[in-house]
């Protein structure tokens, strides 16, 4: 056994333990790692603001490129909440980033959810695999209408298209589950050899 | 004219748009639309009525994606839990992750203390900003609902990762937990860890289940039509592949 002396290890694995003992209660090792936590992230993420501002907005304005000013100014208008008498002017950058927000967001759910979804359903119905995605999808996407009254053949297959997601949730389940084991256990392996040098 | 390879997808995003036009309208002249009862809304009630009763907080979090479909969806949740809220005297939390959200967040719980007759009601300070940062934001909210010991937790938005350790404090704390979202790798943890699970699809109808708001209700109807379309086209596209023609696979890859 032969400890490390390197302090961003020792950071590292007591910082893995203040997580971890949460798991038996709430406590002010938790709670401190927590607070460093939330306080690092907060800064890391005002120099990562900061960066991207100078390197997307205010450096190229200086450039010349001098329509960059109208984001400028939106961003400049979010801060307005903080002024009563001014604060309703936080809701034309608020109005913009939801329509463009949601905007983009259509465009994308036509192509990946609708029409994809479509084309890798149009299977070769010859297999038993192509069967039980051909069913899946058709049952589980009959599941959702959700004003129409539910039918003798939308009864059945909406119930059924319940089962397939069900079938599929506990597959992801158990694939993630694996996932975090292996995660877990390079938390442990980290603790054990780099910070204890077992 | 057309951008190849995006030709189908503007002529479904255009009839889907004019469905949404047409039964919105008409339902505004009064055609009767139901939603279907989705048991993790009929739950909200419940779960404000245990916080009152237990005299113990609300905790809400629309997740941890930025304004996205879901997080709206989880928004117009939000402003329904509010109002009740306002009406039982409850304390509601919410947490938030990413700084556009959270400036929505704020104004939708003002709003709904407002329309509550309780503007006074609203306590900056509940409606709190976490971290960008996933993982400081799971680990700032289990500490709120360890630390504030919270009768209900509503999750309600885009959840990631963070999703099972959320939902895991929440039922450690012993809260009521209702939870909802649109990532199909998550649910399954919801499922395991809450009392009452929202799938996917069934977030989009919270507008028109809470408000019962005539343009809700028909663009829902109209989503309805766009799925009974899509089927068709499956089944339709599946026979005709499967018979050796994949006429409808070269038209809807144009």
């Amino acid at each position: 056994m032969r400890i490390s002396t390197e302090i961003g290890v020792w950071v590292g694995a007591l910082a893995a333990l203040g997580i971890y003992s949460v798991l038996i209660k709430d406590n002010p090792f938790y709670r401190m790692v927590e607070h460093i936590f939330v306080g690092a992230s907060a800064g890391i993420a005002v120099v990562v603001g900061l960066n991207t501002f100078k390197s997307t907005a205010w450096t190229p304005m200086t450039e010349g490129n001098y329509l960059l000013i109208i984001p400028m100014l939106l961003g400049l208008l979010l801060y307005t909440r903080y002024f009563p008498s001014a604060a309703w002017l936080n809701r034309i950058p608020l109005s913009f980033l939801m329509g463009t927000s949601a905007g983009v967001a259509m465009r994308g759910a036509v192509e990946s959810q609708i029409v994809g979804q479509i084309s890798a359903t149009m299977v070769n119905l010859s297999s038993i695999d192509a069967w039980i995605v051909f069913v899946g999808t058709v049952c589980s996407l009959s599941y959702f209408f959700l004003t129409w009254k539910t039918g003798k053949v939308t009864g059945v297959t909406s119930k059924l298209g319940r089962y397939f997601m069900m079938a599929a949730f506990g597959a992801a389940f158990g694939n993630t589950v694996m996932g975090r084991v292996s995660a877990a256990i390079g938390r442990f392996t980290f603790i054990l050899k780099n910070w204890l040098g077992f | 004219m057309f951008v190849e390879g995006r030709i189908f997808d503007f002529f479904a995003l255009l009839i889907s748009t004019g469905l949404m036009g047409i039964f919105m309208s008409l339902a505004r002249k009064g055609m009767e639309i139901n939603v279907r009862p989705i048991p993790g809304f009929e739950a909200i009630d419940e779960a404000v009525g245990r916080a009152a009763e237990m005299g113990k907080p609300l905790h809400f979090t629309p997740g941890f994606g930025g304004l996205v479909a879901a997080t709206f969806a989880g928004l117009e949740v939000l402003s329904h839990v509010t109002k009740l809220a306002a009406q039982y005297d409850v304390r509601l939390i919410v947490t938030v992750s990413q700084p556009e959200t959270f400036a929505v967040t704020e104004q939708v719980m003002k709003q709904a203390y407002l329309d509550a007759g309780k503007p006074e009601a609203f306590r900056p300070e509940d409606c709190r900003f976490i971290s960008t940062d996933q993982w400081a934001y799971a680990s700032g909210v289990i500490g709120v609902l360890y630390r504030e010991q919270v009768a209900s937790n509503i999750m309600i938005g885009q959840f990631a990762a963070e999703a099972l350790i959320l939902a895991e404090a929440g039922s450690t704390v012993g809260a009521i937990q209702i939870a909802g979202t649109t990532n199909a790798y998550q649910i399954p943890f919801f499922v395991v860890a809450c009392d009452y699970v929202i799938l996917g699809d069934e977030m989009f109808a919270a507008g028109a289940h809470f408000s019962k708001n005539e343009y809700h209700l028909g663009s829902l109807r109209a989503e309805d039509i766009v799925k009974a379309l899509c089927i068709g086209f499956m089944i339709v596209g599946a026979i005709m592949v499967t018979s050796g023609s994949d006429a409808l696979v070269t038209l809807l890859s144009k």
